[in-house]
């Protein structure tokens, strides 16, 4: 999978857990799926590199003990069902105005993720070659919030590109 | 593995035991420490993304905005992270 991160004068060892508020999937490091959204994210994502480019790191994951809400469907059924308890019970006030950010962080907090590694989700990508026609997108955007560092291996510099 | 039933015992305690005012007890601390957390990297502008509410509101010297991409607020949160 891959990491991508502003390009900074020296390349990275490890991946860099977000600081980003709006990062859905709680704090953690991310990953994406696909090269393609790795270089989307650099070139034209919402969180611009100040020095105008981007590296890209490329790592192997042990998903073991990941949550695959993607390919499992067993997997995905049990997260929406306890997405929609937390909405349900705890977010009565605060549906629309709160990312699901802090739902994942509040579970990690009180010990439910535990012994998980980390998720993978999908949404959908605004790259027009994720489609034929526009919000008929055919491909999956897939991105891994990695919980547990440990199971990161073999995480090298990928290749750089110019933010758009 | 994961182990699937033993994760949902806990989503169900989880459901017991907490609530909405919990909830946000547990939120406001949380953005709290997000807050002091970039204050102590001198992140002030990722601050005001972090606290929309709920923490007092830093407000920013003149000396603060030395380039000219940090001196409108909507331009000033782009630390690649994700």
């Amino acid at each position: 999978m891959f990491h991508t991160q502003e390009k900074r004068g020296v390349k990275l060892a490890e991946a860099i857990p977000t600081i980003n508020p709006d990062a859905w999937l709680g704090d953690g490091t991310y990953f994406w799926y696909y090269k393609e959204d790795a270089t989307w994210w650099g070139s034209t994502g919402k969180k611009k590199s100040k020095s105008g480019y981007y590296d890209v790191y490329k790592a192997d994951i042990d998903c073991e003990n990941v949550l695959d809400t993607v390919f499992n469907e067993e997997h995905y059924g049990f997260w929406i069902t306890n997405v929609e308890k937390a909405i349900k019970n705890l977010l009565k006030g605060q549906k629309g105005t709160l990312s699901l950010k802090y739902l994942n962080d509040f579970f990690k907090d009180k010990g439910v993720l535990d012994g998980v590694d980390g998720v993978m989700f999908q949404d959908i990508s605004n790259n027009p070659e994720y489609w034929i026609i526009d919000k008929f997108q055919y491909k999956k955007r897939i991105q891994m919030a990695v919980y547990n560092p440990l199971i990161v291996d073999n995480f090298v510099f990928d290749y750089d590109g110019k933010c758009v | 593995m994961i182990d699937l039933k033993k994760i949902q015992e806990k989503f169900d305690n989880l459901f017991e035991k907490e609530n909405e005012d919990s909830f946000n007890e547990w939120l406001f601390e949380k953005k709290k420490k997000e807050a002091l957390a970039l204050l102590s990297n001198n992140n002030l502008f990722e601050c005001r993304n972090v606290v929309p509410e709920g923490v007092a509101w830093v407000q920013l010297p003149p000396a603060f905005s030395k380039k000219p991409e940090t001196q409108v607020p909507d331009n000033t949160k782009y630390a690649m992270a994700a």
